[in-house]
């Protein structure tokens, strides 16, 4: 009770007209960061919990896809790998791509499926789209085990741009936060945008190098290869865990990292914008 | 006084009404890809502002619609306004709605530690809590039990359990406490009491004025948005239930639903047999309902309640007295007399009418109001002769009766509501 009559002490909290900036919305993340942590876990566990197979769908899911592709690509069609088993060429590539997809697809529609609590709590709504990021982190983490005991069943060494790797990480993390938050701004209003984005993400997969290598694709598309994102993430890791992968311009990778930076900023401020009036669309 | 703890400033709230049932959106947001009917903009609020104390224990008073809970969700951060300003000193927690915030797949204990995070708590403060917490809300052994599967009340139970114990410094009701059970209720109350006596504030909502009363000090009260009065609950809700009761005229006379009977008019009539609105004090209050009955109606009950807007004061039934009428058939009417109604001086009753067929089950309509009448002139006039007497009008029952104290001084006083004239001013107690 010592604590009460200092009331003057206490936060300020000032409610006001929609303001245009997002820097205050990122001061309250960290305030809440908490919740944050808390969401990820009731995340984590809603979507395992009532499932037979539990936990395993983390691994499930890319390794089922990995197989695929290695029976497709690998052995029908037989697309060059740089020499390595094609199952460890497309699961090095899977992982970052997975965690780039996971990260849009659960954002996107953070808005719509948190609408009865929107209506009824405040909390920074930036929350949402974080804890999805941490929980889709999860699932990369325990993906980037399956792929070190791959490595070490198909005998293949890291490379020396392996240390590399978590600057790219964070490259397609911030990439997938702004892409995920455009996404959840427009499909608060019109729902369906996350149809649009499900297709848009596999169509983005195909336009990458993910089952295929970068060497592949003729010159006269290198530049709309180069000028992806995610290609850069994805042969950086192919070119860490396999010690094979494009070399790419270091000016289109400074120019990538401007592009997410744009895309992350823009998407960041269309979220604040929408998630502050989703709850009057009825 | 110190620095307030809730200051308002011009506070509104636009929604833009779109035609044809398509989604309504809020103000300045740009429409979509393909053009639709122009909306039409519709403020909730508007122009609100008003400056609550620490330990003050605010009502919003309004009807359906007039902006209360859209003032609240601005309060509590839920919806953006439109224009204006306020300010917040201190942790603010919000029970908007029954079980507010509490996923349903989590248990009871992890909505507890995400209720505490939502207000921006770490765990670690609410490990301190835990138990008081659990105590408070007295669903112990249903804790550890996934929160869909919780009753309304349980989890209500558990909101306020979760708001009480958290040290919240601004607490915001929405017509939460209503579904708890009366012994809950209670407890709530005493522990806002509490929680005002600490310096903490509580504004609340409720469309009961009957719960709104227990505990609010001050009323604001709300009419299409616009701030019409503020000010000591009694007085705001005197002429809240004063401009409502005028208002709110009878809508339409009930007939069933067949049909076949009808009710055509109801007038409340004074001692002399003609129409009167406004009575005097203790004075016999006659109601006449005519009918038409299209077809016989045999031996149906009658039912005529008189009420206050705090519930049932009062009623002549057919159940009660066996007294039915044989046939209602073609055009007619009935009387019913309330010969020494004790009602007090200066509120607005209503009168409500019932009609069960013969088995005594199916009713010909729901019960209706059917009229309304004012019990004209003052406390004293029914021997409430105090100085208080006026101001507290508002927030008494509506019953008289007479009776006695006997003080611990030795001193005794009577009341005596139908011979006010020998006793006002004599026995009072200075």
């Amino acid at each position: 009770m010592t604590s009460r009559g200092d009331v003057h002490s206490q936060q300020v909290t000032v409610i006001e007209p929609l303001g245009g900036r997002i820097w205050p919305d990122l001061v309250a993340c960290w305030r809440y960061r908490h919740l944050v942590g808390m969401v990820t876990l009731s995340h984590l566990r809603a979507r395992y919990k009532q499932n037979l197979l539990g936990p395993f769908w983390i691994v499930l899911q890319p390794l089922m896809t990995m197989v695929v592709f290695t029976v497709l690509f690998g052995l029908v069609a037989r697309l060059p790998s740089g020499g390595k088993p094609y199952a460890v060429f497309a699961f090095a590539a899977l992982l970052p791509w997975n965690l780039f997809a996971g990260i849009v697809a659960s954002s996107a529609d953070c808005l719509v499926t948190s609408r009865a609590l929107l209506e009824k709590v405040y909390f920074p709504r930036l929350v949402l789209p974080l804890a999805r990021i941490l929980s889709q982190l999860v699932d990369f983490s325990v993906n980037l085990l399956i792929l070190a005991g791959m490595l070490v069943w198909f005998d293949q060494v890291p490379g020396p741009a392996l240390w590399l790797l978590p600057g790219y990480v964070l490259l397609c993390t911030a990439l997938g936060l702004g892409c995920g938050c455009l996404v959840a701004g427009a499909a608060a209003r019109h729902r369906d945008m996350l149809q649009v984005v499900s297709f848009g993400t596999r169509l983005w997969m195909y336009a990458t190098p993910v089952v295929y290598s970068a060497e592949l694709v003729p010159q006269t598309w290198r530049p709309l290869l180069e000028w992806n994102p995610m290609t850069h993430v994805v042969e950086a890791f192919r070119r860490g865990f396999l010690g094979e992968g494009q070399a790419l311009s270091a000016h289109s990778l400074i120019g990538c990292s401007l592009i997410t930076l744009v895309v992350l900023v823009t998407g960041l401020h269309v979220f604040h914008r929408a998630s502050a009036t989703s709850v009057d669309i009825a | 006084m110190s620095a307030p703890s809730i200051a308002c400033e011009g506070l509104g709230k636009q929604y833009l009404i779109r035609p044809e049932g398509s989604p309504d959106s809020p103000a300045g947001s740009r429409s979509g890809f393909f053009r639709r009917p122009s909306p039409h903009p519709l403020w909730a609020v508007r122009g609100v502002s008003f400056a609550v104390q620490p330990g003050e224990n605010v009502a919003i008073l309004g009807r359906n619609g007039s902006g209360k809970s859209t003032l609240l969700k601005m309060l509590a951060r839920v919806c953006v306004p439109t224009e204006g300003r306020a300010e917040i000193r201190g942790r603010v927690g919000a029970l908007l709605e029954v079980g507010t915030g509490f996923q349903p797949d989590l248990t009871g204990r992890e909505n507890v530690y995400l209720s505490a995070a939502f207000l921006g708590m770490p765990p670690r403060l609410v490990r301190a809590r835990f138990d008081a917490i659990l105590a408070f809300s007295e669903i112990e052994e249903f804790i550890d039990v996934p929160v869909k599967r919780y009753s309304s009340g349980m989890r209500v139970r558990l909101g306020f359990a979760v708001a009480a114990e958290l040290d919240v410094d601004v607490l915001l009701l929405d017509e939460v406490l209503a579904v708890g059970d009366a012994a809950f209720r209670q407890k709530c109350h005493l522990r806002l009491r509490q929680m005002l006596t600490q310096g903490r504030t509580v504004v609340s909502v409720s469309h009961d004025t009957s719960r709104a009363l227990d505990i609010a000090s001050r009323a604001l009260w709300l009419d299409h948005g616009k701030l019409v009065e503020d000010g000591p609950f009694d007085e705001v809700l005197q002429s809240y239930i004063d401009r409502t009761g005028a208002e709110g005229a009878i809508e339409a006379l009930p007939a069933s639903a067949d049909g076949s009977l009808r009710i055509l008019a109801v007038s409340t009539l004074d001692l002399t047999g003609s129409p009167a609105e406004e009575f005097a004090p203790l004075s016999p209050i006659t109601i006449e309902v005519r009918y038409f009955a299209a077809l016989p109606v045999p031996r149906p009950y009658l039912r005529v309640i008189v009420s206050s807007p705090f519930g049932p004061l009062q009623s002549a039934s057919n159940f009660m007295d066996g007294a039915r009428p044989e046939v209602l058939q073609g055009e007619g009417a009935f009387r019913c007399t309330f010969h020494d109604p004790m009602l007090l001086p200066g509120r607005t009753y209503t009168v409500r009418l019932g009609m069960v067929r013969e088995d005594g089950v199916t009713p010909f309509f729901p019960r209706t109001d059917v009229a309304r009448f004012v019990v004209k002139g003052e406390p004293s006039d029914v021997g409430f002769g105090a100085d208080t007497a006026r101001l507290h009008t508002p927030s008494e029952p509506c019953m008289l009766s007479e009776y006695s104290w006997s003080l611990p001084d030795g001193t005794s006083y009577r009341a005596n509501p139908r011979d006010p004239v020998s006793r006002a001013g004599t026995d009072i107690p200075r």
